[in-house]
């Protein structure tokens, strides 16, 4: 009887959980809408004789980070 | 398949959530966070390696961009009003002994709370990607989802929690 008693009380625990829970996934539904349209950028090719320019130029960068760190260690 | 198509095909299914998801973060500039979020996941996709981490990634890109954004908005009142930002709501702070309905006591807690309940219980994170998402341990999850049950249990006035 105890036992039938005790399992009486865990399911009525339960279902007010189940219940609590149901309700609360759909208050938290209420945010839900449509997103707005997300339109991926068009790739633009970069120019060949720009990439190079950027390469040139990153590559004197660095260049000249060594050849400072290198002038710092002679001080 | 292009990498556009396989990005939408990736993506697509996980969009609605991801912008309620923003939505609970910050609702004045979801749309913009929403935009600002997936253009990261746009430039960001062909360094995701593991599919079945899609879906924290992308929550967790989010949820950065919401970040910057309240700092972004924190910085702009600071300046402007000598005054901080209000912080995501706590309007019902105090009133935790009146019987709130779901809604009412929903916005009684932080932004961020309301997040993490949405990725477990609308979208069925696990406990693991919820973390993931919103950056804090597995075990922190799961402390401050109970918690957070608890509380607005209390708030609805449960009989049974309050003893």
């Amino acid at each position: 009887m105890r036992d039938e008693e005790q399992k009486g009380i865990l399911m009525e625990t339960q279902n007010v959980d189940a219940a609590f829970e149901k309700a609360l996934i759909q208050a938290l539904a209420r945010a839900e809408a449509q997103p707005p349209v997300f339109l991926i950028p068009p790739e633009i090719p970069m120019p060949q004789a720009f990439e190079r320019s950027v390469n040139q130029v990153s590559r004197a960068m660095d260049i000249s980070r060594s050849a400072l760190r290198l002038a710092f260690n002679f001080m | 398949m292009s990498r556009r198509e396989a990005f939408e095909q990736a993506v697509s299914p996980h969009t609605r959530g991801l912008y309620a998801f923003i939505r609970h973060l910050n609702r004045g500039e979801c749309d913009d966070i929403y935009q600002e979020a997936m253009l990261a996941a746009w430039q960001g996709f062909e360094s995701l390696q593991d599919p079945d981490a899609l879906r924290p990634w992308l929550y967790g890109i989010a949820r950065r961009k919401a970040m910057d954004a309240y700092r972004r908005q924190y910085r702009k009142d600071a300046r402007e009003e000598g005054w901080p930002a209000e912080l995501p709501q706590n309007g019902f702070e105090g009133q935790s002994t009146l019987k709130l309905d779901l809604d009412q006591a929903l916005s009684t807690l932080k932004a961020e709370d309301r997040a993490l309940l949405y990725l477990v219980f609308n979208q069925g994170f696990t406990y693991r990607q919820a973390g993931e998402a919103l950056g804090i341990p597995e075990g922190t999850v799961k402390s401050r989802v109970y918690a957070l049950k608890r509380r607005l249990k209390l708030l609805l006035g449960d009989k049974e929690e309050t003893a």
